[in-house]
């Protein structure tokens, strides 16, 4: 095909402007910052090269044994990294929610709002109602509480059946857990739902006809026709996934467990804002950034080669 | 739709865009004096009010005062004043002052209030402390007071409990929280809970322990005290051994919304501060009152609160920002503040003459009182709540009784020496 | 029998759909029940046990609710509008045409979706501080540093910090939207429009005529999300803006808390009360998901 290289300008010129003032330029001083001794508002930035990164990641020999240079920083990345693993479960969920909604049934607009609910209310409605949900005490906390019914019906003792509850967002195995499951719950009639919804509105209805006529089930249809024509959409959805999984949990963990118990679900977000607003290190602060910037990188990058490349071959 | 109907709509329109293009004045960035407050909507609106006063008194001054989120207050200043584009005045919580000091962004406030004769006798230290930063004034406080106690009076009544008194200790708040953590329909899981115990620094005090010490200069972990041991202990025994308290998720998160709360008269004893009168206010199911913080072994250590005015150094008009500040926090103004019932004035004069009002069923000089024992503060170091944050952290695992406190508390302990040796190694002399 | 099967699977789809629907909106029906709560009451259970409608009187009281509405309203649509328009043409550019530099410039943009806000904060607010200085010295004035009253009220900035411009300007271009659409231009067969380019169409009669229909869907999607993202947006607006004309609703709602008490009843009316336009938009733009394709196909 011609190079397209004047059309293309043009279309990408009123775009290009505002990204390259609003988003490249403060993306690039932000970056710079991560060189730089940067103390936030309290005099000029001192340049000491890679200290930064060096503080950050690398370990020291102590006693003997290699201890990281900042524990914290693994500690975080570990629960962010726990804490993403809702992402492959609620795309699925998503996916399959927008096959269902996308059916000819009376009603389906009635659902779609509705499902998309959680998204309109406030975080803090969400973060309440689950906090309430997932409260220890079984006289109080609903799920807790249904389990204690089952135990008192299967004849547990109160003592053995106290000890057997989980201890949700009181105990540090089971916050993470927890959240997971909010979040799972959050983001399946979301976002995720729409971009599915729009991308199933794509898949020319010929390509289920001729599975159809093959005998092609309900099942061989999605694995064979949906997924793949999808592919785009996921992709796009996996890649905002990583970057708000990396980013996010601050408001969450804030309202729910305060980041405890034992910091089990204080999140790299939380760090990098306690670091810059409450310990002034900016510059700490944006190396931190830009180690999460170079995880995103990879993954998107990793995904861009052998996952979406198949529908992407221009 | 006739035309001359479409000829007025347009004249409308027009006239309206002259007008609003007429009416709109420009002034010069020098001219315009910016404060920032926050707070609930009723002190929103009060700060509004003695604004305005002092527009009426000083027409020739242009302060415009703008309400704005307390809880991101100072990631916005901070992200401001590094740009050089700050508030002339700005609230602050005591807490948030450490921060914003450190910068060195503030404007001290010393030798003005030695010119202007500022009767800092009248102040409580403690308040006039809280904004002190490495030896100088930063602000005035407006309001401020101490932890203390409510307590559910028909629950104390109905299980013949005697009520707290201003001598009562931390084990006589143990013995009754006992006495108070009830399961009334038997099955096996209480209902109502004596107490919440609130924050863990009161109690490490009360029995003489801290968690810093200084040596030579330098601050040091504190948290090898058997002081420190003894109330960690008290404190996670409430919530572990005796059961005494709702289980929360962790030391630092003060699980605010539990069903388990004062005001659903599931708590017997709420360990709070007056703060929380004005949603108090209309808690008419059961009977209930205020008293001290209980003693320990080393007396009453509670934790103060305030809020407080400070002023930024970048200020174009230093004169009048400490003018208009004057008025911020002068006795009339945290009069009509103290009024407002949420927190203490202060200023021990205007406590003492507003602040305990007659109307109340409740005992509100408990508040007064709770003022003349020994109120403290954290260290005022910028690095403190970090450091806080990751001691509270080490022992939430005794908390649900995975390690013991002498397990948590020696962690927490190395923890601390870690950070704090780190923190003097990097700092450039 | 292929109808009784056809009914089997109805019922039991909307049996599965019922069932998630009813997790779905609990948060809602909290909401709604504790705006009618005193703050003294909403830890008491589910209903409240004496009704209130002073969270809402509480709400138009404490500050000029109407005008934080109007500013949120403009402020979402307008950078809704923009946005949308800007992002399709930057996203067919990147699925369709080639050109040099595509795949360099396509990672630069996601690049600068992957920098956490409260970092990048801090530089866009030097930014929008130098705006109207670098205005001032071009055309040697200093009008645009000045405070603009309005009677007595003092009402923002011409530019730059504390404007509409601040507020709208950078939300109008937006990597995220051009990642999005080009995601799903990638999904579109390309035989209509290359049928078209045979017919002698330019690459702007292709796109006007062509994808625009088809990408109907996502560009209801993409409106649904700008306008929703501006709506609830409070990081921007709280740290590029402090004056109350200039204010927001979710920032407003911020202002309600106290530094640690929470008068939970007041926040929940504010959120009721911001709810319905969202309401709205979704209700409105979720319509467009029928079109594209399918319906051409159904048709032809």
């Amino acid at each position: 095909m011609k190079n397209q290289n004047k059309a293309a300008f043009f279309f990408l010129l009123p775009n290009f402007v505002g990204f390259l003032i609003f988003a490249l330029g403060p993306v690039v001083v932000a970056a710079g910052m991560g060189f730089y001794r940067y103390q936030l508002a309290s005099g000029a930035p001192a340049f000491i090269g890679l200290d930064n990164f060096a503080d950050l990641v690398l370990f020291k020999k102590v006693d003997g044994e290699w201890v990281a240079r900042d524990p914290y920083f693994w500690k975080y990345l570990g629960n962010t990294l726990f804490l993403m693993l809702n992402i492959p479960l609620a795309m699925v969920g998503s996916l399959l929610l927008a096959v269902l909604l996308n059916k000819e049934l009376p009603g389906r607009i009635f659902f779609r709002t509705l499902f998309f609910i959680p998204h309109l209310c406030t975080g803090i409605a969400i973060y309440m109602v689950w906090k309430m949900l997932l409260t220890y005490e079984p006289n109080v906390g609903i799920i807790n509480g249904l389990l204690w019914q089952i135990f008192g019906v299967l004849g547990i003792a109160p003592e053995r059946a106290a000890a057997l509850l989980p201890g949700w967002l009181i105990d540090a195995s089971w916050a993470k857990p927890a959240l997971i499951i909010m979040f799972i719950w959050a983001s399946v009639g979301g976002y995720n739902m729409v971009l599915y919804l729009a991308g199933l509105q794509n898949i020319p209805l010929e390509l289920y006809e001729a599975a159809e006529m093959d005998g092609a089930g309900w099942w061989s249809q999605l694995v064979h026709i949906t997924v793949p024509q999808l592919a785009p959409t996921t992709f796009f959805i996996l890649v905002t996934s990583i970057i708000g999984g990396l980013q996010g949990g601050f408001e969450a963990a804030y309202v729910m467990t305060g980041g405890g118990p034992e910091g089990s679900t204080t999140t790299m977000s939380y760090y990098i804002y306690t670091q810059a607003y409450e310990q002034l290190e900016v510059g700490y602060a944006a190396a931190i950034s830009m180690v999460l910037f170079a995880l995103i990188f990879a993954a998107t990058l990793l995904n861009w080669r052998y996952g979406g490349k198949r529908l992407e071959a221009v | 739709m006739p035309s001359f109907v479409r000829l007025g709509i347009v004249a409308a329109l027009a006239a309206g865009a002259l007008w609003a293009v007429l009416s709109i004045h420009w002034y010069p960035a020098e001219e315009v004096l910016t404060m920032w407050v926050y707070g609930s909507p009723q002190e929103a609106e009060l700060y509004r009010k003695v604004a305005a006063e002092y527009r009426q008194q000083h027409p020739e001054v242009r302060l415009r005062l703008e309400v704005v989120p307390g809880r991101s207050v100072v990631q916005k200043l901070l992200t401001g004043m590094d740009a050089g584009h700050a508030p002339d005045i700005c609230v602050l919580h005591w807490r948030q002052m450490p921060q914003v000091a450190s910068t060195g962004q503030l404007l001290p406030l010393d030798d003005l209030v030695r010119r202007d004769q500022i009767a800092t006798g009248d102040y409580y230290p403690v308040g006039l402390q809280a904004y002190t930063y490495h030896g100088t004034l930063y602000g005035i406080p407006v309001k401020g007071s101490t932890i203390t106690c409510f307590y559910n009076k028909d629950l104390f009544d109905r299980y013949g409990i005697s009520y707290p008194t201003d001598d009562w200790t931390l084990d006589d708040l143990l013995a009754k929280a006992k006495a108070l953590t009830i399961d009334e329909d038997q099955d096996g899981l209480p209902d109502i809970y004596g107490c919440t115990p609130y924050d863990i620094a009161s109690y490490v005090w009360s029995m003489g322990g801290d968690f810093l010490r200084q040596e030579n200069g330098r601050y040091v972990s504190n948290l090898d005290d058997p002081r420190v041991a003894q109330a960690v202990q008290f404190y996670v025994n409430l919530y572990f051994k005796h059961k005494v308290s709702p289980p929360r998720p962790g030391v630092r998160s003060d699980n605010a919304m539990s069903t388990f709360t004062f005001e659903a008269g599931r708590i017997a004893i709420g360990i709070m501060g007056p703060w929380m009168l004005p949603t108090f206010q209309l808690l008419d199911r059961f009977e209930w009152d205020a008293a001290l913080f209980p003693q320990g072994p080393a007396g009453r250590q509670t934790r103060y609160a305030s809020v407080g005015f400070t002023i930024w150094k970048g200020t174009r008009e230093p004169e009048v920002a400490w003018d208009v500040l004057k008025h911020m926090v002068s006795a009339e103004a945290t009069t009509k503040m103290a009024k407002l019932g949420s927190d203490l004035p202060p200023q021990r004069s205007v406590a003492r003459n507003t602040y305990p009002r007659a109307a109340t069923p409740y005992e509100e000089e408990v508040f007064v009182r709770s003022m003349d024992y020994n109120v403290r503060l954290f260290p005022q170091e910028l690095w403190w709540e970090d450091l806080y944050r990751r001691m509270l952290d080490e022992l939430d695992a005794a908390l649900t009784g995975r390690e013991s406190v002498a397990e948590a508390l020696a962690e927490a302990h190395q923890v601390t020496n870690t950070y704090l040796q780190r923190m003097y190694a990097e700092e450039i002399p | 029998m292929t109808r009784w099967r056809q009914y089997q699977s109805t019922v039991l789809i909307y049996a599965i759909l019922l069932l998630v629907l009813s997790g779905m909106v609990v948060p809602l029906v909290w909401t709604l029940l504790t705006s009618f709560k005193y703050n003294v009451d909403v830890t008491l259970g589910w209903i409240p046990p004496r009704w209130t409608t002073d969270n809402y009187t509480g709400v138009f009281r404490a500050f000029s609710f109407l005008r934080y509405y109007a500013n949120s309203l403009f402020i979402a649509t307008a950078v809704t509008v923009v946005q949308v328009a800007t992002s399709a043409l930057a996203a067919y550019a990147f699925a369709r045409l080639q050109f040099r530099g595509r795949d360099v410039l396509f990672l630069g943009y996601l690049s600068t979706m992957m920098i956490p806000a409260d970092v990048l904060m801090i530089p866009q607010f030097v930014l929008m501080k130098k705006i109207p200085e670098w205005l001032n010295a071009v055309l040697a004035t200093d009008f645009f540093s000045g405070f603009l009253y309005l009677k007595s009220h003092y009402i923002g900035h011409p530019v730059g910090l504390d404007s509409f411009f601040a507020l709208i300007a950078p939300g109008c271009f937006s990597a995220y939207g051009t990642f999005m659409l080009r995601q799903f231009l990638l999904g579109i067969s390309r035989e209509i429009e290359e049928a078209a380019l045979i017919d002698g169409c330019s690459a702007w009669g292709v796109f006007w005529h062509v994808v625009v229909p088809l990408a109907k869907p996502a560009l209801g999607a993409l409106a649904i999300f700008t306008f929703l993202g501006r709506w609830r947006a409070f990081l921007w607006p709280l740290i590029m803006t402090d004056s109350d004309s200039m204010m927001v609703l979710p920032v407003g709602l911020a202002k309600l808390s106290d530094l640690y008490v929470n008068d939970y009843g007041l926040i929940c009316a504010g959120s009721v009360l911001m709810l319905v336009p969202m309401i709205a938009v979704f209700v409105f733009f979720q319509r467009w998901f029928i079109s594209g394709i399918q319906l051409g196909a159904v048709k032809g």
